[in-house]
């Protein structure tokens, strides 16, 4: 009975669709109070949709929702904060023009016509800080403060809405390791005042030290449960992956050419809000090498591929492609010199989304099918059907939206299509995020072909596994700048993360 | 709301089903028949006959020559504005200044057709007239579009509000410098553009229109230059990513949309009122964006809903004389028929215009 | 006649307080649109609402023989024909400028229609009485001043009322932060249990209230009669004026006595049959936005996601 009465929250037979594919599939989840409970699974796995329903962000298709025992229906995120249910949203949720004070006020309830008085909810929040030990700045916008503070800015607004049952989306994935050592202290502080909290993540080393008890989804199922105290690491891998993992370290490398095919110098350049993440890149690939590109998300990564692949203008330091020198930020030039490129974005970057899928095909095609000076779009459509064949990409055809397509086949299409124009060099970013095993599977085993045939690739990845079995060569980026760089056999990923923190190897 | 948006997604997942293409083609249909309903309580309201008032309207003009060529000086200034703006739709940018770039196409047309230039130059006014007309029209536009790419500011206001600048200029000429008699217009032009039939208006001008429309939509659909338009139009991102120049190209799209409408003007002026004045290009500006919405920026729906909308026009005062009822209920039945698109179009999850999608 | 006789004291006092009566429809406009823009949703459509505000004050004002009736039922047909506008730009989530651009030929259309309908061809000589202008005890006594601002009518005061009220809300009020939340990042407002939805669809009808009541006093304040397209333009200066204030409701009604100024010169140069062109005075507010737009430093103040429908459960 004691049990019942500590128990926050019950999910029943939870299941929530996006078009045909199940995000969530009849899932059981409990908190009690006092409980840290870690949510683990991949990428695309249906964690971040079962919170988002918790919170009311989106409706369940089938279920039920339990809290303290009584079924609830949670119409909106104000429903949610009502009955105690706070979120720290992956991607965080704050006004950025706004300072903390003016966020949190966001957050309370109270009637509209009500003046709000920023001394009283700024001393509340001063009381806060004390009490969770939360280093924080209040009074600036906070869209020009650190990622790890607007982190703490948005445990502050739970904190001050008084909510019991918080959620983590994905906390620590933005942090660096001394910052995620304050927020598990936070965290246990929490649960010690009897909170409940539900911590996701897909790192199995934090998840231990930090919950009670680990819940893992696949494919929008619940596949286990295990108390934190009972689990050890080969349990869960097995059951996150639903079955044993293919050793990714089999793959043997064949040694790297001696050309190289494309090389960037100190490159510096900014990303869309202005602020300087590039401060002097230089990378050099060979023919028929990849080169892991390894760091802390928002280190420069997303910058780095793009102004590699010439879509993004660099305002200093230059890039040659075989030799020859490129102008920034001419796409179409670096398209004609052979850079290929798999953006980390597939459904509004990599593809048009509201194309079919042979008019996709063109995108970024060298020679354009042509019949009588117009658009030949059988050809196309011949070309992309063909490839896609080859590419194995299923629950299509060349008429199909590519907006229709799950995110393994889709990845396979853009594969299909940059690896069909016989590139020089690629850039793929983050290619298998997302991806089920098996897709993601296929995918490095046509970069490793693609490799082998002589193509350049340099390979952003957060997954330290994927990029220890695929690269030739690892370089870390840190704060923008190539920090260090070795040979995967020759180094171990504490080494590299160590260095993606910004010390020395 | 809630419910609103579940029937929508549900009726969308259908829609989506059969790949759009039935649901689009029976949508227009749907709404004017809609819309025509709605409008028959107007007509009733004035105590007349709907029938007999859509008569008038939709098919009294088609029963003769004369009354074509009445029906065509409507219809080509809106199939030419609609094909206009429909370019700059394609790559999402809302051009509102069609009334501008028509009056300009219309100066244009002027300059070359009134003394002194207009009687040395004769016939050949006309071509001379046209290009002209094409060049400030494409100017006027090409300012809006110099903004939107150098300074991104907003092209919704920027159109707009050069809509009342040009209004302005051209009333200024007409005052002014280019006055010729009593009232605030030019003088006629030199020369005409050529009738089709003696006995009616129908002129060269029709033929141009229907001309480009067709090679609107070859180059929309069947060119790399039309593809990144629209590419660029449904993910600027992807359109970066395919190596599309995306300041070039919107700018251009801008220019293209204002030479369209450029044309239209000088046509007009050619075509139809002979001389330069206030209000040369009537509604045509906004009109020829309910004609592009209408027609889906496909080629043959624009045209389609140019011919409608023409004849809703050019019937309306018949309609008028004949059931009493006033002709401004042809702006009500042409916004109430692009109000149901659009509500059919939200219901089958179909988008059209600018789209936010940003993240 | 030359300059200097012309822009004597008692002409320019003439002159700003005729300016001033210029500017009312465009304040109300423009506080409105301030509103709605902060919330995310532009006003496009104040221009039909005008005119639907317009039309139904005269009829009522008329037909009671009440111009409060007039007003307030300008100000109700202003907010119902918004319904209209937001339920196809807010719950259907279509594109906010072809949509207003719709409803202006709507309301064009469908005011011309029921003034043929009700009044015939010829209502030109049926005109009500219009507001009169009330004296603000000692300070309409100021020189100069006193002419041009306390001597105004009733609708006049309220404008700057109204601006001042709306300003204070925004800045102030809870409802303006939440306001301001879902004009900036509707989702991350979402999350904080804002109905961004409901707030865009509400401040829709506020601005179609607001711009009602601009038509009511097109027609209540001077002219005391409906003609058609009687907003000719105001509703998108409103929208430049909205742009030019930064989205403050007080600077708006300085922007707008500014139009309101040139409007009235530009009346004056006609009448006076001044060499000068008064088309250049006609467009010198459609050319202000531009300029301002182009050089104001590319819109830093504008609220981010303005003009971009918001849908709920979007991944």
């Amino acid at each position: 009975m004691k049990e019942l009465e500590s128990r926050l929250l019950e999910l029943r037979g939870i299941s929530k669709y996006f078009g045909a594919t199940a995000a969530n599939d009849s899932i059981d989840l409990h908190l009690n109070s006092g409980e840290v409970l870690a949510l683990l699974g991949e990428n695309g796995a249906g964690k971040s949709t079962l919170m988002n329903i918790i919170f009311g962000m989106y409706h369940p298709d089938a279920g039920r929702i339990l809290l303290r025992g009584k079924e609830v229906k949670i119409s909106g995120p104000e429903d949610a904060m009502r009955n105690g249910v706070g979120m720290v949203h992956q991607h965080f949720m704050l006004v950025g023009r706004f300072d903390a004070v003016q966020n949190v006020c966001l957050m309370d309830g109270t009637a509209s016509l009500t003046v709000w008085n920023r001394k009283k909810v700024r001393a509340e929040l001063e009381k806060l800080k004390e009490q969770y030990h939360i280093e924080v700045e209040l009074d600036c916008p906070v869209e020009r403060l650190s990622i790890s503070m607007q982190q703490k800015i948005e445990i502050l607004k739970l904190l001050y809405t008084g909510a019991e049952i918080l959620i983590l989306d994905e906390p620590t994935a933005v942090l660096l390791p001394q910052e995620c050592e304050a927020l598990f202290e936070m965290i246990r502080e929490m649960a010690a005042q009897g909170k409940g909290v539900i911590f996701i993540s897909h790192k199995l080393g934090e998840v231990l030290r930090v919950s009670h008890r680990i819940s893992v989804l696949s494919h929008g199922k619940v596949t286990g449960e295990v108390a934190t105290a009972q689990a050890d690491q080969a349990l869960i891998l097995r059951m996150m992956s639903g079955d044993d993992l293919p050793d990714l370290g089999s793959y043997v490398k064949k040694p790297a050419g001696e050309r190289v095919c494309l090389s960037c110098e100190q490159l510096e350049g900014v990303d869309d809000r202005g602020v300087k993440t590039l401060n002097g890149v230089d990378l050099t690939v060979h023919c028929g090498e990849i080169v892991g590109v390894a760091g802390v998300e928002g280190n420069g990564q997303d910058e780095l591929a793009e102004v590699l692949a010439g879509v993004r203008p660099a305002f200093s330091g230059e890039i040659q492609v075989d030799g020859k020198l490129l102008n920034s930020a001419k796409a179409g030039r670096f398209i004609e010199s052979g850079v290929g490129y798999i953006p980390s974005d597939r459904n509004t970057v990599g593809t048009v989304p509201n194309f079919p899928l042979r008019e996709n095909w063109l995108l970024r095609n060298r020679n354009w099918p042509k019949r009588h000076g117009l658009t030949d779009l059988r050809a196309a459509a011949g070309q992309a059907s063909r490839a896609m064949e080859e590419f194995d990409v299923r629950g299509a055809d060349c008429m199909t939206r590519s907006a229709n397509l799950s995110g393994g086949n889709l990845q396979k299409f853009i594969l299909a299509r940059e690896l069909g124009g016989a590139p020089k060099a690629l850039v793929c970013s983050y290619p298998t995020r997302g991806l089920d095993m098996k897709a993601a599977w296929f995918v490095r085993s046509q970069l490793t072909r693609a490799k082998e045939a002589g193509v350049g690739i340099v390979l952003f990845s957060g997954d330290l596994d994927e990029l220890f079995a695929l690269s030739d060569r690892i370089v870390v980026l840190y704060r923008g700048r190539v920090v260090g760089q070795c040979r995967p056999e020759e180094t171990t990923p504490q080494d590299i993360i160590l260095m993606m923190m910004g010390g020395q190897a | 709301m809630n419910r609103i948006s579940s029937l929508a997604a549900s009726v969308g997942g259908l829609a989506g089903k059969r790949q759009g293409g039935v649901s689009r083609l029976l949508l227009l249909p749907a709404s004017v028949a809609a819309a025509m309903l709605v409008g028959s309580v107007f007509i009733l309201a004035v105590g007349a006959n709907p029938l007999e008032a859509y008569y008038y309207m939709l098919i009294r003009p088609l029963t003769s020559v004369t009354a074509l060529g009445e029906v065509s000086m409507y219809f080509t200034p809106l199939l030419l504005v609609g094909i206009g703006v429909s370019f700059a739709f394609h790559a999402k940018l809302s051009n509102l200044g069609g009334e501008g770039q028509m009056l300009f196409g219309a100066l244009g047309m002027t300059l070359m057709g009134i003394p002194p230039v207009g009687g040395a130059l004769g016939i050949w006014s006309l071509p001379a007239g046209i290009l002209l007309g094409v060049a400030l029209g494409a100017g006027w536009a090409a300012i809006a579009g110099y903004f939107k790419f150098k300074f991104h500011a907003s092209e919704i206001i920027i159109t707009l509000m050069l809509n009342y600048v040009a209004r302005q200029i051209i009333s200024y000429l007409v005052f002014y410098p280019l006055r010729s008699g009593a009232e605030p217009q030019s003088a006629k032009l030199a020369a005409a553009l050529p009738k089709l039939w003696a006995t009616s208006r129908l002129n060269w001008g029709v033929l141009i229109a229907l001309v480009l429309t067709v090679v609107y939509g070859v180059i929309v659909r069947r060119t790399a230059f039309g593809y990144r338009l629209r590419a660029l139009g449904d993910s600027e991102k992807a359109a970066v990513y395919g190596g599309v120049p995306k300041d070039r190209y919107y700018f251009l799209a801008m220019v293209l949309s204002g030479a369209l409408c450029g044309l239209a003007g000088a046509l007009q002026v050619s075509g139809n009122t002979m001389r330069l004045m206030e209000g040369v290009a009537g509604d045509f500006g906004f009109g020829g964006i309910v004609v592009a919405m209408l027609g889906g920026l496909h080629p043959l729906g624009i045209a389609a809903a140019a011919l409608f909308m023409a004849l809703l026009s050019a019937g309306s005062v018949t309609m008028q004389v004949k059931t009493g009822i006033p002709t401004s209920f042809t702006s009500v039945l042409e916004a109430l028929i692009v109000l149901f698109v659009l509500l059919g179009m939200a219901v089958g999850g179909m988008k059209l215009g600018r789209k936010g999608d940003r993240s | 006649m030359d300059a200097s006789s012309v822009f004597n004291a008692g002409f320019l006092a003439a002159l700003f307080a005729s300016g001033v009566r210029q500017s009312v429809p465009l304040i109300y406009g423009s506080v409105g649109d301030t509103l709605s823009e902060k919330s995310g949703v532009m006003g496009i459509c104040i221009e039909g609402e005008m005119l639907f505000g317009a039309f139904f004050s005269y009829l009522f004002a008329l037909r009671t023989g009440s111009l409060w009736a007039g007003v307030l039922m300008g100000a109700a047909a202003g907010m119902l024909s918004s319904v209209i506008v937001a339920v196809w730009s807010v719950l259907l989530r279509q594109d906010q400028a072809i949509v207003g651009i719709m409803f202006n030929i709507f309301a064009m259309g469908f005011t011309n229609f029921l003034n043929r309908l009700i009044f015939g061809t010829s209502n030109a000589n049926i005109s009500v009485e219009t507001f009169s202008h009330i004296p603000i005890p000692g300070l309409s006594r100021l020189p100069f001043v006193g002419d041009v601002f306390f001597n105004q009518d009733i609708l006049t005061y309220l404008s700057v009322l109204l601006a001042a009220v709306v300003y204070f809300v925004l800045a102030k009020t809870k409802l303006g932060l939440r306001l301001a939340a879902a004009g900036e990042n509707p989702k991350a407002a979402q999350a904080c249990g804002i109905r961004v939805a409901r707030f865009r669809f509400l401040s829709y009808m506020f601005c179609g209230f607001s711009a009602g009541v601009a038509g009511a006093s097109l027609t209540l304040s001077s002219v005391g009669t409906f003609t058609e397209a009687i907003s000719a333009g105001r509703g998108f200066i409103c929208l430049a004026i909205v742009i030019l204030a930064r989205w403050n409701p007080l600077m708006a009604v300085v922007a707008a006595f500014g139009f309101g100024s040139i409007q009235a010169l530009q009346i004056r140069l006609q009448v006076l049959g001044s060499s000068l062109p008064y088309q250049f005075f006609v467009a010198l507010p459609y050319l202000i936005t531009v300029l301002v737009l182009v050089l104001a430093g590319r819109n830093i103040r504008a609220p981010r996601e303005l003009g971009i429908p918001f849908e709920r459960e979007r991944r």
